[in-house]
């Protein structure tokens, strides 16, 4: 037998063949199910229209906010909060409102419940967890105004947005003094959020479709960076082909506001009604203290 | 980072949205005099873009996900206006949409995320990149430390803004009343989780968005418009600052005793028994200060306290906006790209 015939050392002898580890693409899961849920969030069944003006609904709620941080007694923030849950329940937003409360409630929870303990802040224990030490009066108490306050905040948020249209809330922050740049890139930005929503959905449903094996760590982040490199380029081709067309309509860069409808007098009694429902509750607040 | 409505004072959030409100309105400005009629659907898609990287869960290294902001990728791609537009009108969003992030601390969050972020991640770009000639292995790398940078940066100063709240605001038992935690607890916890966690996710975010436009040829394309750098903002560097130097203001109404070798003569002498002849003479060279000791004769010491941080903080926004002008001046005089 040659020399030539034998076979060579490194195929003798093969060196293990290290496989990096792959894993399913959990994270193309999550962003691909918060997509979904982004659209869901922006159709149009997304908001019903309410019958208030949202300029008096925005002011309100802006109000009703400030009044709720402003509240101290843990007893007129958990009422507050229980009237506004049932109003949510009136116009039918429960379904909404639990969706966005609970990873929130859920968040400040766990948050919130180191410092219920005298471990973290001295206080008089009164639940017996260890020895000398447990939970607080002050700490459970502090606890329980943040999560009253997290969900009463969220519920206004919540009532604002899914009662009224995007477009008439945008038009209302106009009126009320955001700027009209401002405004009018936040529409526009609504309106195609939908269209960039889609493609970058298109681009993690290709990048899944073609890995079914699941990938490295390594390489997943190549391609989350790589894909976000790409939506901001197919951002700034969207933008270029939006303005074309709003050029070929006539837009020649002068920004109009439409003239505002004036309020009737049931808007009006109902902002003052709430303006008067959060200085009950503020005085309400002065009087316990 | 986004944080929600309650932890934070009305007061807290009444400050945030003082700085944010002329932040928004500077950038939406500056940059539709940039890029003029196409200023309007280039900012929409931004935001939209902003939005969307928020919701991009990225894999770290310890197995579990995290998400980036991207604010810093547009800043160092298009400048700060832009950056400060788009990822305040995701923000807005995600407060509507998703309740993530307050609408009272809708201010607090465009500070930390649309101006403080990428103002710093911008400028540590700038600082590491070097030109626009620089090589791009080291502008990539410029990228990934400006996002890194830029996200710790926002992280403190919201485990700043949670921080100062128990110390300032309880009720008469001493209970807080909005965030708990005190700055001893907030400011490791923030720094931690965004050194160890959200940072590298931006800086992936960045140096790989950044790379992935520069290798397709779109770099160019994508910034043709974009001129001006820091310099070219001194409104919004000078914003930037202010509220940093807001941010920073409460940290001396918890901080308790006189700094190091900052003693007046009467703490010296109690201290150490005798007062230098030198010291003696030399101390009371300059008594006309406007605000002694960061109060007002007459005024409430808080009170003083918050109106003599209030006229330093303009006063340091002022000069800053004054140099950054200048410099700008300057180099467009000299023919220079403003950087």
């Amino acid at each position: 037998m040659s020399a030539s015939s034998t076979l060579p050392g490194w195929l003798a002898e093969p060196a293990p063949v290290v496989i990096p580890e792959r894993r399913s693409h959990r994270f193309l899961r999550k962003t691909l199910a918060r997509l979904e849920h982004l659209t869901l969030a922006l159709g149009p069944g997304g908001s019903a229209r309410g019958r208030w003006d949202p300029r008096v609904k925005l002011v309100s709620a802006l109000v009703v906010l400030v009044a709720l941080a402003l509240l101290h007694d843990p007893v007129l923030i958990s009422a507050a909060g229980i009237t506004l849950i049932l109003l949510a329940a009136r116009h039918r937003v429960a379904g909404s409102l639990a969706v966005v409360a609970t990873p929130a409630l859920l968040m400040t929870l766990v948050l919130v419940a180191p410092a219920t303990l005298s471990a973290v802040r001295p206080g008089t224990v009164v639940v017996p967890l260890w020895p000398d030490g447990g939970m607080t009066a002050e700490g459970l108490r502090n606890a329980w105004i943040v999560l009253a306050r997290v969900l009463a905040c969220l519920t206004v948020a919540v009532l604002l947005t899914r009662t009224t249209s995007w477009l008439r809330l945008l038009a209302a922050l106009r009126a009320v003094g955001a700027p009209a740049g401002f405004v009018l890139v936040a529409t526009m930005a609504h309106r195609y959020l939908s269209v960039l929503a889609d493609a970058f959905a298109d681009l993690l449903l290709a990048r899944r479709a073609r890995s079914v094996g699941g990938a490295t760590a390594a390489e997943d982040r190549h391609f989350v960076g790589a894909a976000v490199g790409a939506l901001l380029g197919r951002s700034g081709d969207l933008a270029e082909e939006v303005h074309q067309a709003m050029v070929a309509r006539g837009f020649s860069g002068r920004l109009r506001d439409p003239a505002p409808r004036p309020l009737a007098a049931v808007d009006l009694l109902l902002g003052l009604g709430c303006v008067a429902a959060s200085a009950l509750l503020l005085w309400g607040d002065v009087v316990v203290r | 980072m986004h944080i929600p409505d309650g932890y934070l004072s009305p007061q807290t959030c009444a400050v945030a949205l003082a700085v944010a409100v002329p932040a928004i309105a500077v950038a939406s400005s500056k940059v539709a005099r940039e890029v003029r009629g196409r200023a309007i659907p280039r900012l929409a898609m931004l935001s939209a873009f902003s939005f969307l990287v928020m919701m991009f869960n990225l894999p770290v290294p310890d197995g579990t996900t995290a998400h980036a902001v991207g604010s810093v990728l547009i800043a160092v791609v298009l400048g700060l206006p832009a950056a400060v537009v788009a990822t305040s009108v995701a923000l807005l969003f995600q407060a509507l949409v998703f309740g993530d992030g307050g609408v009272l601390a809708y201010g607090a969050n465009v500070v930390n995320m649309a101006l403080i972020m990428p103002l710093v991640g911008l400028a540590v770009f700038r600082l590491v990149a070097g030109g626009r000639d620089a090589p791009l292995p080291r502008r990539v790398i410029g990228a990934a430390v400006g996002g890194y940078a830029g996200i710790v940066a926002a992280g403190l100063a919201v485990g700043v803004q949670l921080g100062v709240q128990p110390a300032l605001f309880h009720d008469a038992a001493g209970v807080p009343l909005y965030n708990p935690y005190p700055l001893s607890m907030t400011v490791p916890a923030m720094a931690f989780a965004h050194l160890v966690i959200a940072g590298p996710a931006e800086a992936v975010v960045s140096a790989a968005g950044y790379g992935f436009l520069a290798r397709t040829g779109q770099l160019a394309e994508v910034s043709a418009s974009h001129r001006s750098g820091m310099l070219g903002n001194p409104g919004l560097v000078s914003l930037g600052v202010l509220a940093v130097t807001l941010l920073l203001t409460p940290l001396g109404l918890i901080a308790s005793g006189t700094a190091f070798g900052e003693w007046d003569v009467d703490q010296l002498a109690g201290q150490v028994g005798a007062v230098p002849a030198g010291l003696a003479q030399w101390s009371q060279w300059f008594t006309g200060a406007v605000l002694p000791d960061y109060g007002i004769v007459g005024v409430d010491p808080v009170a003083g306290y918050w109106l003599s941080a209030l006229a330093g903080s303009l006063l340091v926004a002022g000069l800053t906006f004054g140099v950054c002008w200048l410099a700008g001046r300057l180099c467009r005089r000299a023919g220079m790209q403003v950087e």
